[in-house]
């Protein structure tokens, strides 16, 4: 057993040894790496293609992972795209692209570690992930001048000189959601009442101030606030209140991610709430709601579950006549994804609009650098793509759009768009949005 | 220690460094830790350091509380939060940094007080229970909107520049050299604990609180002593951290933070406070690191989730089937096998 003991024990300090020593000469690979100008091209190229490497920053083992892969895989299908010459003139222009993935768990100490490995490793601009790393990592990207791509959308980022994303930010879809449920309740001649659900996250609690607002300048009462936490188990209890405030005839806004929104839709279901409806935030009900849901509730909850997002979602986007969506689907399925959903859209969608700011600056002859990125994102004009309303950014005004498209689940689990709300836009202070846009300010 | 060598008074006996080589390897390991940024000084390393310096205070503190006390806690997260964002405050409003940042930890060590309360009545497992309910409180408290004016809210909190009087320290090897500063002052502080009459007592409370208390300690004021100490060193680390990286969210310390703390004291060496600690953050944050870099390295793909994850689990289930009393005590063996080579004790 001694012997044993001794030999694991070995064991663990030569691994220990190894991956030290692996670092090491890694970080010293790394460095002669980013010195080097000119990396090499891939196997089999027919032309030396030169590498622009991007620091992927993804959760895909983390609390957050389960929508995590699906923009890792969306990210990877496009990088791919680009790199068989199938999409943007990159390839053309004699560019590959290089996505550096790195799993950060939703950890953000460890977001904030992986990205001085990034800076290392000499990457021109990070497609990072949520609102954790992006608020945590506005600090060190200001200072460096790297643009951050995000899939966190609040409008405080708007004004960072370095942070971007490609969907209208959580406010401005919040106030679509607002309109909408207006409308809804008008074209039936009741009286409109919206409840919020909302976690006790910065995500859940970024687009209230706004919601607010927009509640009071439309004309429509909040009527009960309630905190379903995104690992909530149930909510009826929440449901209960809210149904003893409301009324039977509610909208109720849900404000977390998919597995609570499936918790307060099939809690929803259980207490009969038969002519609530609920709408939720971009990141809530999805493609994989139904299955979560079971055949039964989604029966019933079809045509009462609403989404609000800034894409196409996945059963619009396959069946496009369009040379784009068709390469979409080609490689999105190729990488053996079994339940593609909006998220992977709206990853390809990020990278398509990154590559385009890569592509404008190498037609205007300048250089690859991240700040000037940067100001391709800002003057490149508008970006089209089948799957989004253009998306446009202005020198310190980084809101992509204001355009925000509405989703019904029908009964049979598919989802149908059956509106299209713009939002004026408004300006970027305080008091039109109802909250501090300024924070600590930009370091 | 050599045999046949005594000494005749009891500091020479006490003594941290008795022999040359303790000089020669305190001077070369303090040499070692303090330059080696200057031949391998990539910012990526130097904040993997500072990870690791911020969290083992964290440790050193639970180590001191379960290890020294047997008082267990799973609010260290909680505390490095509360640390964080107190040290910040206290900067904005005119507290230089480094005088911010103890400060903090005094602050936060009444609330340690405060959770630490129950521990007269509550042990073990009920004991644990109710310092997770402390770290969910803290955790949810400081989400709410009302707390914004503290946490950031919707955005991070950013905390000035270090500075030392006039000179503010930007590079990151400056921080580094601070931040190491600080924590080597601290876990010297707390290896003198073990061997004081506190630690004494601690270790009395520890291994039976009943005799302690018939020989004349204080069980309560020894076990909230504990939870003070324990809350303190967990402030102060995640108020470095918050100067390191200049921004915290209310994401930046969990419950799993919490949970790599307690994993790293049981790793490292349970009642090994300084060495245990340091051990043991090293292996929770710089082992799972080390393979990432690696697979990134090698060039595996695809699977290098799973792999880190499945080898990650396997040596830290490798310890604690082989090697239950930690890291430290495998280094000792492995002294030891050195020290006598080629011959051993069995």
């Amino acid at each position: 057993m001694r012997g044993v003991s001794k030999a694991v024990g070995i064991a663990i300090v030569v691994v220990i040894v190894a991956v030290i020593a692996a670092i090491l000469a890694m970080q010293g690979q790394q460095a002669q790496m980013a010195a080097a100008e000119q990396p090499t091209a891939p196997a089999g190229a027919p032309m030396e293609l030169k590498t622009i490497t991007i620091g992927c920053l993804v959760d895909l083992s983390g609390p957050t992972s389960g929508v995590g892969v699906d923009v890792s895989v969306g990210q990877k299908a496009f990088v791919s795209a680009v790199n068989d010459g199938k999409i943007t003139r990159l390839k053309e222009l004699g560019y590959r692209l290089e996505c550096i993935e790195r799993d950060f768990a939703y950890k953000v100490p460890e977001a904030q570690t992986a990205y001085q490995a990034f800076k290392q490793q000499g990457v021109v601009m990070i497609w990072g992930w949520g609102t954790g790393d992006t608020l945590a990592l506005a600090v060190d990207i200001n200072r460096d001048g790297i643009p951050y791509t995000s899939y966190s959308y609040t409008v405080t980022l708007t004004n960072n000189p370095y942070n971007f994303f490609m969907m209208p930010t959580y406010q401005d879809q919040a106030r679509a959601a607002v309109r909408f449920v207006k409308k809804y309740f008008e074209e039936r001649g009741l009286e409109p009442k919206l409840a919020l659900t909302y976690p006790n996250v910065p995500y859940g609690l970024e687009p209230l101030p706004t919601i607010r607002l927009e509640a009071e300048k439309a004309g429509v009462a909040i009527c009960a606030e309630e905190i379903v936490e995104l690992t909530a188990t149930t909510a009826r209890e929440q449901l209960t209140r809210i149904r003893g405030k409301c009324g039977e005839d509610v909208a109720i806004w849900i404000g977390g991610t998919l597995s609570s929104a499936v918790v307060i839709a099939k809690s929803a279901y259980e207490l009969g709430m038969d002519r609530a409806i609920l709408i939720s935030n971009i990141w809530g009900f999805n493609e994989k709601t139904a299955k979560l849901l079971g055949p039964e509730a989604t029966q019933a909850l079809g045509g009462r579950l609403y989404r609000v997002t800034g894409a196409k979602m996945w059963d619009e986007v396959a069946e496009m006549d369009d040379p784009q969506a068709r390469l979409l689907v080609q490689y999105i399925t190729a990488q053996g994804v079994k339940t593609p959903t909006e998220v992977m859209v709206r990853a390809w969608i990020n990278a398509y609009v990154s590559a385009k700011a890569l592509e404008y600056l190498i037609e205007q002859g300048k250089e690859i650098t991240p700040e000037n990125i940067k100001w391709a994102f800002e003057n490149m004009g508008p970006v089209e793509t089948p799957f989004a309303p253009p998306i446009q950014f202005k020198p310190g005004d980084h809101r992509p759009g204001f355009t925000t498209f509405v989703y019904v689940m029908n009964g049979d689990g598919s989802w149908s768009q059956v509106d299209t709300v713009e939002v004026e836009e408004l300006p970027l202070t305080n008091e039109a949005y109802g909250l501090d846009l300024q924070g600590d300010g930009v370091p | 220690m050599p045999a046949g060598i005594f000494f005749e008074r009891y500091r020479r006996d006490m003594a941290f460094l008795k022999w040359p080589i303790h000089y020669v390897g305190l001077a070369i390991g303090m040499a070692a830790l303090y330059l080696w940024p200057l031949a391998a000084g990539y910012d990526y390393l130097l904040r993997l350091a500072i990870w690791i310096a911020a969290w083992s205070m964290a440790a050193a503190g639970l180590n001191v509380l379960f290890g020294l006390t047997g008082q267990i806690s799973l609010a260290q997260g909680a505390f490095m939060a509360l640390g964080a964002f107190t040290s910040i405050w206290l900067a904005t409003n005119g507290v230089p940094p480094l005088l911010a940042i103890p400060l903090a930890g005094l602050l936060v060590t009444a609330v340690g007080l405060l959770f630490g309360l129950p521990s007269l009545r509550l042990k073990e497992l009920y004991l644990l229970i109710s310092t997770l309910a402390a770290q969910f409180v803290i955790d949810w408290l400081l989400r709410t909107e009302g707390m914004a004016w503290f946490t950031g809210g919707a955005y991070a909190k950013l905390a000035p520049p270090l500075t030392i009087g006039p000179i503010t320290v930007a590079d990151t090897y400056g921080i580094y050299v601070v931040i190491l500063t600080i924590v080597v002052l601290h876990l010297a502080a707390l290896a003198n604990i073990g061997r004081s009459y506190i630690g004494r007592a601690l270790k009395a409370v520890r291994d039976r609180d009943i005799a302690a208390e018939i020989i004349g300690v204080n069980v309560f004021k020894y076990k909230l002593l504990a939870f003070m100490i324990s809350a303190y060193m967990a402030a102060v680390g995640g108020a470095l951290w918050a100067f390191a990286v200049r921004s915290v969210t209310v994401e930046s310390f969990t419950f799993f933070t919490s949970l790599e703390v307690l994993a790293a004291v049981l790793i490292g060496g349970l009642g090994r406070v300084v060495w245990g600690s340091m051990l043991g953050t090293v292996f929770i944050i710089g082992v799972p690191e080390a393979i990432k870099m690696a697979f990134l390295w090698l060039g595996v793909r695809g699977i290098d989730i799973a792999l880190r994850d499945a080898v990650f689990g396997a040596l830290i289930l490798a310890f604690l089937l082989y090697e239950p009393l930690g890291l430290t005590e495998l280094l000792r063996k492995i002294k030891e096998r050195i020290r006598l080579f080629p011959f051993r004790y069995y």
